[in-house]
């Protein structure tokens, strides 16, 4: 096997509510391990509040690692800090659930994408920012125009891909995406997952896959991990996770997902006459 | 029978006189007692404007035209005391964002007793012992402990089930749900369209369930209304709807249903394109620009919401044939 990108050992994070003492503190994360590949994607499902969103933000550094061991690129990556730790993030990018307070409402798209520009790549000049940033809206979809324009000018989606450009800019080596397409219409959930797909083919970057779109995260995935309670319950190729999952947790999950029935198959809609 | 909800040719609309910016244009649904009736559509479409229509719970900035009857009462221009008192005894909503709709500074036991104390005369003790019963049966594994949170310390996941439990709390007639189960995973998504649905058959409580997740609608819903870009386009049985959508994006949307019991696709299937924005709804159809049986008469004439022989309506110029005529 090739060696890993990011690598979790025994991870513990613990939220502090208030006070002192055991009392107040509750454990978020518990002995979680797990190794991404480069140019993997690693899907992440489990119920709500069972600590996704939290691994997400522990393995970006985003908050305190209680107890355990974190290496990206093999280097310990619970060691840096001050500026080593902001530099090393353009390597970590994430792309949120709500897109529409992800962009600062008073910035110019321009002026937003140009940010993580500018704090990872300081030596570019403003026409090599101008020209990346033209180059990444493009490939996500949207007309050079937007650069001039504001966040309430765009769709979910449109801003979603605004996110997703934001996050590639530093040409990343992992993007997590927690909660991606939750938040958009069903008729545009498609397109951000397979821009999603393509960046990932064209670029080689790992992804962290986030959802509780349990297609989705199919759609996406080489490999599933099932979280519950701060733990991981199960970890399997995509395969093995919708044919014979193993945990009683992974198939309530599964049973659970609301299906459509499909009296007489699936309408083609936009055939001609 | 008299309906319980009557929204009557509802137009809500921002922006100067000029310049309308119209969020709802024209929506026409009524809900008997008893009865769930989803309303799927983009986002942006209206749905949640229609949903605070509902409720009465829009800004000052809105304009609103048209009527929203509840039990034969007009909300539309009802004086707040009268509003209030409806609010939270007789009508409730579920909005999309639990953030927003709790109050930060107070604890999750103590807003949710709050709801029957308040419009149940109840005393603080029985609310929360209330309290306590109705967090477990949204799911709430520590009710006990969960009532003594502040919400920041809660998931969106919990957050939610906690806002459909103070909702519930006190028994509406009508319960408007705005994208209830977008934040929850499946899991507990099933959970809660279970307590909905028992709330339904226990209390005879209406629902107005908001979604884009058809799949969501459809377990619960007896009709469907599909809304686009401010307007409904089709309205039916749910049944109907899914074997024998008669509007174009109605069909769009079902196919942009990933079946996750089927193979797994190349790509996505998506359905290109984006719905207009709120000031660029021209005349014509709006789903023109996106429609592949478009016609030249689509681009100048906006087909109105007509009646079909199914018990349904759809509008559009061009509807894809009824099931039955198909071969
Ligand atoms: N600031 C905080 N203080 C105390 N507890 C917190 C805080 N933030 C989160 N938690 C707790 O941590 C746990 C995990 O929360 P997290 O938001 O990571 O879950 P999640 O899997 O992303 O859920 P969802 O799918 O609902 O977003 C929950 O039990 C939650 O109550
Ligand atoms: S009216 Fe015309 S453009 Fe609109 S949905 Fe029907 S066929 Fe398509
Ligand atoms: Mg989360």
């Amino acid at each position: 096997m090739t060696a890993p990108l990011l690598e979790a050992r025994s991870l513990r994070v613990e939220y502090r509510s208030g006070g002192l003492g055991a009392k107040s503190r509750r454990i978020a994360l518990e002995d979680v391990s797990l190794q991404i590949a480069p140019g993997e994607t690693l899907g992440l499902v489990g119920e709500s509040g069972c600590g996704k969103s939290t691994l997400a933000r522990a393995l970006l550094r985003l908050l305190p690692v209680a107890a355990g061991e974190l290496r990206f690129r093999g280097e310990d990556w619970l060691a840096p800090r001050g500026r080593t730790l902001r530099e090393r993030r353009r390597h970590l990018q994430i792309v949120f659930q709500d897109p529409i307070s992800s962009v600062d409402p008073r910035m110019t798209i321009a002026a937003s994408l140009e940010e993580p520009l500018r704090a990872f790549e300081p030596a570019l000049g403003a026409r090599e920012r101008r020209a990346r940033i033209a180059a990444m809206l493009d490939r996500v979809g949207l007309a050079a125009d937007a650069m001039r324009r504001y966040p309430h000018e765009f769709s979910g989606g449109q801003c979603q891909r605004i996110c997703v450009a934001r996050a590639m800019l530093p040409r990343p080596a992992l993007l997590v995406c927690d909660e991606p397409v939750s938040s958009l219409d069903v008729s545009i959930q498609g397109q951000i997952v397979n821009l999603l797909a393509d960046l990932q083919r064209d670029t080689g970057m790992a992804m962290l896959f986030i959802s509780h779109n349990l297609a989705v995260v199919r759609q996406l995935s080489h490999r599933i991990l099932v979280m519950r309670h701060g733990r991981i319950l199960e970890s399997a190729t995509r395969e093995e996770l919708f044919a014979a999952p193993r945990h009683p947790y992974t198939r309530e999950l599964l049973a659970a997902v609301p299906v459509l029935p499909r009296v007489g198959g699936p309408p083609s809609a936009m055939l001609g006459p | 029978m008299q309906d319980l909800l009557a929204v009557e040719e509802l137009r809500v609309a921002y922006g100067s006189a000029e310049a309308p910016l119209e969020a709802v244009r024209g929506v026409t649904l009524a809900l008997a007692a008893g009865e769930c009736v989803g309303v799927v559509g983009e986002s942006a479409s209206g749905k949640t404007q229609l949903c605070l229509a509902t409720m009465g719970l829009l800004g000052r900035g809105a304009r609103v035209s048209g009527r929203v009857r509840f039990a034969g009462e007009d909300l539309v221009g009802m004086p707040l005391r009268r509003l209030n008192q409806l609010r939270g005894a007789r009508l409730a909503m579920v909005f999309q964002d639990p953030q927003t709709a709790l109050t930060p500074h107070l604890r999750i036991g103590t807003q949710m007793a709050e709801v029957l104390v308040v419009h149940r005369g109840a005393g603080w003790s029985a609310a929360r012992a209330a309290a306590l019963a109705m967090l477990g049966r949204v799911g709430i594994e520590d009710p006990g402990w969960c009532l003594e949170r502040y919400p920041h310390e809660l998931s969106g996941g919990m957050r939610q089930r906690v806002l459909i439990g103070a909702c519930l709390l006190s028994e509406p007639q009508l319960l408007v749900a705005d994208e209830p189960t977008t934040a929850l995973d499946v899991t507990v998504q099933a959970q809660v369209l279970e307590l909905l649905a028992r709330m339904r058959r226990e209390s005879g409580m209406a629902i107005l369930l908001v979604s884009h997740d058809l799949a969501v609608v459809a377990g619960l819903a007896d009709r469907i209304a599909v809304m686009y870009a401010g307007r409904i386009v089709e309205l039916a049985a749910t049944a109907r709807l899914l074997s024998g959508p008669r509007h174009p994006y109605s069909a769009a949307l079902l196919q942009c249903v990933p079946d996750i019991r089927g193979p797994i696709p190349v790509r996505l299937p998506t359905l290109p394109g984006q719905p207009p924005a709120i000031g660029e709804r021209a005349g014509g159809c709006p789903f023109a620009p996106r429609c592949e049986r478009r016609e030249a008469r689509c681009l100048v004439e906006t087909p109105p919401l007509t009646a079909d022989d199914e018990g349904g309506a759809h509008a559009c110029h061009r509807p894809l044939p009824a099931r039955a005529g198909r071969p």
